[in-house]
């Protein structure tokens, strides 16, 4: 016997092999791709939340709205840190929504027609990383309802299929979000093809979900109609959100081709070419709309960011380019000052003024932390501290590893020892930074054992002689009192050098 | 047969009872978080559950003793836990009392009962409810902040209003009409900006910004008759310190004190309140509404380098609430320019008798100064104390009374140094505080340690605030802002 149903041709052992090898490949190309775009937005979404091992804190998070997506997502998220971790936890992510949309067309199709045109949806994800203030959690949502709808469809008895929908609803809201919209829709769709008239009964599905969406609201669990309804609720601030509604759009869209394709009852043939157009226009409406919103300078500064928070100097140098914009050179006026090369060679990349020295980056997740960076390099640690804090309060899930890192160390130098034990305990939650936050319980209570490390004793000798207020007297007048205080604090004194330089020189 | 049902039910109850033998017994006080230890409660305080945090204890229990009645309790992971039904049931019995606890840990094998302290129950309720802002303690940054309300009486917490219910603005300054869970206002900045006031059964978002005011209105707080509302308006700013315990400085440029008439929807002032050589800051009016209250300290600018001569006072002047007018003269009754102090948030029992503020070194957002303490004035002696049993090393800052003056709730960050969170003390009869205690939580070792916001304003409420945050949101995006007029007298 032989089928031939598109994409995925059943023939014999040797088809199966072929269209697996072929999903493979496809699979294989979506992680490069994903890798080569977005390698350090892993790393930089790692740093956006905390995943801790405490079972009360987890039962918190779960009973939020959209809690059950949130803690799979800070689980997973957790992983990023190491390379290629969040590649191909993304591209897992991707695939299976590309598989169970799939699942769920071929059950209206009764083939494999819409196989290449159910990666869209996975595409939509992947642009969404494009915007700093989207989480993975609307991910993980998405992958939920997809996982809800092939399950749904799968149900063969009507009447089983309309209970299961309208528990599935509400069920949806409280562990996914939102997206639980995208269920009803595609769910009435779903049933009004398969019962005609009959399934107009669906039409309780959205009103269940608006109902749910109401009371979420008037209990003051969601903040508003909003963050409700649409893909709002899966971003940390006020932003456009055009990639996941698309992504939304996509399952009753996708449904609705499904139908269109059954009338036209294609030729098995033509149904494979039909599938392969559907999966290059997938890959091409990924590239095409990346290529339109990806900043590179943003993405420049999260490398950057990665590289000088593993001390890889080298790297920055290595890869900075002479005339990148003003922003971007405080990591590599960092770097180089690691090197010992700031001062001879600060000439040679642009801008050369006094403003390009520290760029003042916006109060933001990325700019707090380049302040924190750079200000805890030269031992200004009143503004460090300060802005590794509100870099902390800023990121979205307001636990910033390595700002609490930072916070830990800055507060041990400064005598603030009981905040900085309150995130020791907070870090020995985790995975990856339990173990460094242990090995700071030593300098708990102990100024000896803080000044006699060589990096917290460098902080330490580089506090002024005595107290002011930071800036009064300009940022110079500040790094002058801390050379002052430590002559040897040699990356404070390249800066401080350069910018009693330029500052005559202006 | 009954013999029989006799014997299970007490093989029943023995079995399920827990007891401790003690091998030894030391003099020293136990370590367990928070430090309930000899601290006076009021008889309808949640369950101070707390944990034993002696190191290396393989396990702990508590022996409760009262009303000569003797209970163990075991730590589970250290968490000495009072169920709410037997909670309650004890605090009726010991009611007037003293609780006996004696904490006993095992090490080694060896049981080890450490020296017993108290809960003494008193009769004296505290207020079912307390409000306060969640705000992440730099007071710059923040991404969600809430004004929040919490059970006293158990350990459920709702939000009053979530910024993230409107425009992620800043949301502070919530203050009740005599801690009346119906009359309450706040304030909302930039987006949705304007003070929000609630007041019987009737909502209005005022834009108080005027022409004749350098701001729009700050600190509250509400008269007596709810007819009037003292404010300030202030110009303010921070700065932060390079080396110093005291992590950020707040400070003003100008500050003045003026009253808002709700009905007339008119800010009233007089040159005793809005000096342009002063700065007259954080008003409260005195519990018959015949007075104000007020910090008042000579003007120095530039600022914020002269902010260490800042020394506020504690200062009164007459008010008529039939007209809305003030009295003709200031009186000094706290000179901090002696004292080489300064005076803020004074607050008057609502029995008339005593008024506590805070007193740090300058200035007035005494949660920055590590230094500051509690201090109460006699209103009939004129007598000034430190009020030692409450005060510690970090500062405590904004207090509030009970209803019937005998708690008072306040900020404190005595337990890591930044993130404030509140506290209650006992004021007796004769004005004398005892020992505070932290706010009760279910697991307050595991909830304070992943906490990271400040407690901040901590207000008694007589009741909870039934107003949800969905009908606060609607009303901010929906209602139209009233413009103050305004009066110099």
């Amino acid at each position: 016997m032989q089928i031939h149903t598109g994409l995925i041709l059943i023939d014999d052992m040797e088809a199966k092999h072929r269209n697996m090898i072929m999903v493979a490949a496809v699979g294989i190309l979506i992680a490069a791709g994903v890798h080569l775009t977005q390698e350090f937005r892993f790393y930089n979404i790692e740093s956006n939340d905390l995943f801790l091992y405490d079972g009360a804190e987890l039962w918190a998070r779960l009973l939020r709205t959209g809690g059950l997506a949130t803690v799979v997502s800070s689980f997973l998220t957790q992983f990023m840190r190491i390379p290629f971790a969040g590649t191909l936890i993304a591209t897992a992510v991707y695939l299976a929504v590309w598989w169970l949309v799939a699942k769920v067309m071929r059950r209206r199709t009764g083939g494999a027609v819409m196989d290449g045109f159910s990666l869209l949806p996975s595409a939509f994800l992947f642009l969404c990383m494009e915007n700093d203030y989207y989480r993975f959690q609307g991910h993980i949502a998405f992958l939920f309802v997809m996982a809800a709808l092939a399950a749904y469809v799968s149900v063969p008895k009507d009447r089983m299929r309309y209970v299961a929908g309208l528990v599935l609803i509400p069920v949806l809201y409280q562990t996914a979000g939102s997206v639980a919209v995208v269920f009803s829709v595609a769910a009435l769709l779903w049933e009004v093809m398969e019962r005609g008239w009959k399934g107009l009964a669906a039409l309780a599905y959205p009103a269940v979900s608006l109902l749910t969406a109401y009371i979420y609201v008037k209990s003051s669990l969601v903040s508003d109609f909003e963050h409700a309804l649409t893909p709002f609720m899966y971003y940390d601030w006020p932003s456009t959100y055009f990639f996941p509604a698309y992504a939304w759009a996509m399952i009753p869209l996708l449904l609705l081709a499904a139908w269109a394709v059954n009338c036209l009852k294609l030729k098995p043939s033509f149904s494979k070419y039909v599938s392969v157009f559907g999966l290059a226009l997938s890959l091409f409406l990924a590239g095409n709309f990346y290529s339109q919103v990806h900043s590179r300078n943003y993405y420049r500064m999260i490398q950057e960011q990665y590289w000088a928070e593993n001390e890889d100097w080298d790297k920055i140098i290595k890869t900075a380019d002479r005339r990148q914009p003003t922003f971007l050179v405080s990591y590599l006026n960092l770097a180089l000052a690691h090197k010992g090369l700031l001062v001879q060679n600060f000439r040679y990349y642009n801008p050369q003024d006094l403003s390009s020295l520290m760029y003042p980056t916006p109060n933001l997740k990325t700019g707090l932390s380049l302040q924190s960076n750079v200000y805890m390099a030269w031992g200004y640690l009143g503004s460090a501290r300060k802005a590794a804090f509100d870099g902390n309060v800023v990121t979205p899930g307001s636990c910033h590893p390595r700002q609490l890192q930072a916070l830990v160390k800055m507060n041990l130098v400064m005598g603030a020892h009981g905040v900085a034990e309150k995130y020791i305990s907070i870090l020995e939650k985790t995975l990856f930074y339990r173990r460094w936050a242990s090995s700071m319980r030593v300098f708990l209570g102990n100024e000896d054992a803080v000044k006699a490390d060589k990096e917290l004793g460098m902080m330490y000798a580089s506090l002024p002689l005595t107290d002011e207020y930071a800036r009064l007297d300009g940022i110079v007048g500040d790094m002058r009192d801390i050379h002052e205080a430590c002559p040897s604090n040699v990356i404070l004194s390249q800066f401080y050098e350069l910018y009693k330089i330029l500052e005559g020189a202006e | 047969m009954k013999k029989v049902l006799y014997a299970i039910l007490t093989w029943v109850v023995c079995s399920c009872s827990y007891n401790v033998a003690v091998d030894q017994q030391i003099d020293a006080e136990p370590s367990i978080f928070p430090d309930y230890k000899d601290v006076t409660i009021p008889c309808n305080i949640a369950p101070l559950n707390f944990s034993v945090t002696e190191e290396g204890a393989d396990a702990a229990a508590v022996k409760v003793e009262y009303d000569g009645k003797v209970r163990f309790i075991k730590a589970k992971r250290g968490l000495v836990s009072f169920g709410m039904k037997s909670w309650d049931s004890m605090m009726e019995e010991a009611v007037g009392s003293d609780i006996v606890m004696t904490v006993c840990v095992k090490k080694d094998g060896t049981w080890t009962s450490y020296r017993p302290f108290t809960f003494s129950v008193v009769a004296d309720e505290i207020d079912p409810y307390l409000a306060y802002r969640l705000i992440p303690p730099g007071y710059t940054m923040w991404k969600e902040m809430s004004i929040s309300q919490r059970n006293l009486e158990n350990y459920k917490e709702t939000k009053i209003y979530s910024n993230l219910q409107g425009k992620g603005n800043c949301v502070n300054c919530h203050t009740f009409r005599d801690r009346d869970p119906d009359d309450m206002l706040f304030h909302m900045r930039s987006e949705l900006g304007g003070t929000y006031i609630f007041r019987d059964g009737r909502k209005e978002k005022l834009d108080t910004k005027t022409d004749s005011t350098i701001s729009a209105l700050v600190y509250p707080y509400w008269h007596t008759s709810g007819d009037y509302v003292a404010f300030t308006v202030n110009t303010t700013n921070e700065v932060v310190h390079t080396r110093n315990r005291n992590v950020v400085e707040v400070f003003d440029e100008a500050a003045d004190v003026l009253v808002y008439d709700v009905d007339r929807h008119e800010i009233v002032t007089s040159d005793l309140l809005s000096s342009d050589k002063a700065f007259e800051t954080l008003p409260t009016f005195s519990p018959d509404g015949r007075n104000l209250y007020f910090c008042s300290s000579v003007a120095a600018l530039p600022m914020p380098e002269r902010f260490r001569e800042i020394k506020f006072s504690l200062c009164r002047i007459d008010f008529n609430p039939e007209d809305c007018s003030f009295g003709t003269q200031v009186d000094t009754l706290f000179n901090a320019r002696i004292e080489d102090r300064s005076v803020s948030f004074p607050r008057i029992s609502p029995d008339g008798k005593y008024l506590v503020f805070a007193l740090g070194d300058y200035g007035n957002f005494t949660i920055w100064h590590k230094e500051a303490d509690l201090y109460s004035l006699n209103l009939q002696t004129g007598e000034v104390v430190p009020m030692t049993a409450l005060n510690s090393d970090d500062a405590e800052s904004y207090h509030s009374w009970s209803s019937n003056s005998r708690w008072l709730a306040f900020g404190t960050r005595r337990d890591d140094g930044l993130y404030t969170k509140a506290y209650f003390a006992y004021i007796d009869s004769e004005g004398n505080a005892h020992k505070p205690f932290l706010l009760p939580q279910k697991n307050p070792r595991r909830y304070y340690d992943s906490h990271m916001y400040a407690y901040n304003i901590p207000e008694f409420v007589s009741g909870k605030v039934k107003m949800t945050g969905s009908e606060i949101a609607d009303f901010a995006r929906e209602g139209k802002s009233i413009k103050l007029g305004y009066k110099r007298k």
